[in-house]
């Protein structure tokens, strides 16, 4: 059985660039996590690692694949480049 | 006397000298900075604890990811307690602190407000690129250089009533629905930060004299000035997020002697020491007896402990809550997984239940998942 603690919109998610991880609070003292890679997995549910308290991250899971065709294709572009460098 | 603290430990938050999970019962609080008898008052954020004393002194202990802890550390955490250096308040005395989630403030007897901990939202007040954390305290300065009174923080808000009645918000405060028309709220700027500037719309007949916040919300207590109101608090205001019916405003009966607010929920303890409880119930932590996953109350409860005590001062953490009567019990009620209650459980309390303690506790506080009592040691040994 699993009741949210509460639904949230990944805009008021905290980002951690280097970590590719998005936080929000958690009553506890902790705070939900959820990783980039799984929200383009489509995951929706955020957990807290040190209790059992969950959370629905509202988002748009077309948003984050396309951002990250995007990017694969921007890298495939770069390599490309540097091949042609060489 | 003796410091006492249980629940929450993920950041050493508890000051015991090392972090876990949880303590379900009171543990004794064995190093301090600070002495026992000279507390004055215990506040606690999400995983951090600042401790005011006598002297005006202010000691940190916990979470400091975001240099909530105002140290001037960048340690993640520090699990015993130290001493914020007084030259960062210029060497003058603390008379306030207050917690939010990751975030801390402090104004002085000057009535001279320093914030410090994290400005992810802007909730320092400062808009400027890699501003992003404060590690040591930061004095701020208001438009008008209005002195402080009180100061309050949401999860990504500071709230500041200045002495002259007025409230500044910095940081994400998000108001929904139509504000309360005894209120004028405008968009202004602090340092390029775009702030919220609340006033009473008539302050012939309305006066702010306290805030406190809740995670996206806020409760005023209002003195009516008016002819009919005779210079009465039992109205309050409030604002913001009401998806737990936690903005629900209310005239009371009698005058509203404390406003405590957890993230969702509201208590306000009345002249006649009636305390009301009202907003979300899905764990207990309006303790009235029962809670389901959905239910919230918009409208105030009665909370029942004791018949021969009265309320001395509540405090509310995140989703649980602690009163403290005149005669030194602590009852606790709500949330209990972390052991935030300290009955030596982690089942969910829905009703105030007496903490086992020592002594009479002579003060008490509560953060976001854990509770401190300060109490009297038994002569007797």
């Amino acid at each position: 059985m699993s009741i949210y603690h509460d639904e949230v919109e990944i805009e008021d998610f905290e980002y951690d660039e280097e970590e590719e991880m998005y936080y929000y609070p958690c009553p506890c003292g902790d705070r939900f996590q959820i990783s980039k890679e799984e929200l383009i997995e489509g995951e929706e549910v955020a957990t807290c690692p040190s209790c059992s308290l969950i959370i629905k991250v509202i988002y748009d899971p077309e948003m984050f694949k396309a951002e990250e065709d995007e990017e694969t294709a921007l890298n495939e572009k770069l390599g490309e480049l540097k091949l042609e460098k060489n | 006397m003796e410091v006492y603290a249980w629940g929450a430990n993920s950041h050493g938050q508890l000051g015991l000298g090392f972090e876990s999970e949880l303590c379900m019962t009171p543990q004794r609080v064995a190093r301090c900075s600070f002495s026992a008898p000279l507390v004055r008052c215990i506040r606690g954020g999400g995983g951090h604890v600042l401790i005011l004393d006598s002297n005006g002194r202010v000691h940190a202990c916990g979470w400091n990811n975001r240099g909530q802890l105002g140290l001037d550390s960048t340690e993640e955490c520090h699990n015993e307690f130290k001493m914020i250096p007084t030259e960062y308040f210029g060497e003058v005395p603390v008379d306030i602190i207050s917690c939010g989630w990751d975030i801390s403030g402090a104004i002085t007897l000057t009535k001279r407000l320093y914030v410090w901990g994290s400005n992810a939202f802007q909730q320092l007040g400062i808009c400027q690129r890699g501003f992003m954390a404060v590690r040591r305290p930061m004095p701020v300065k208001l438009p008008r250089e209005e002195l402080v009174h009180r100061i309050s923080f949401g999860l990504r808000h500071c709230a500041v009533l200045t002495q002259d009645n007025k409230i500044y918000v910095f940081g994400r405060l998000r108001i929904m629905d139509p504000p309360p028309i005894e209120l004028d709220i405008t968009a202004t700027c602090l340092h390029r930060c775009n702030t919220m500037k609340i006033q009473a719309h008539n302050p012939n007949e309305l006066k702010i004299v306290s805030l406190s916040s809740g995670q996206n919300h806020m409760l005023l207590k209002c003195v009516d000035l008016s002819e009919a109101g005779k210079g009465s608090t039992k109205r309050i205001l409030t604002l913001g997020d009401n998806k737990f019916g936690q903005s629900n405003a209310f005239q009371f009966e009698e005058d509203v002697r404390q406003l405590a607010v957890g993230w969702t929920h509201n208590a306000a303890v009345l002249r006649n020491n009636e305390i009301l409880l009202w907003g979300r119930n899905c764990y207990g932590q309006l303790g009235i007896g029962s809670f389901s996953d959905q239910q919230a109350i918009p409208s105030p409860m009665r909370l029942k402990f004791s018949e021969d005590s009265h309320p001395a001062r509540i405090h509310m953490g995140a989703e649980h809550g602690l009163l403290r009567t005149t005669t030194g019990e602590v009852y606790t009620w709500g949330w209990n997984e972390h052991g935030n209650c300290g009955n030596n459980s982690t089942e969910n309390l829905c009703t105030p239940t007496l903490v086992e303690l020592p002594g009479a506790a002579k003060l008490a506080g509560a953060g976001a998942g854990f509770c401190y009592a300060i109490t009297e040691t038994d002569s007797v040994n």
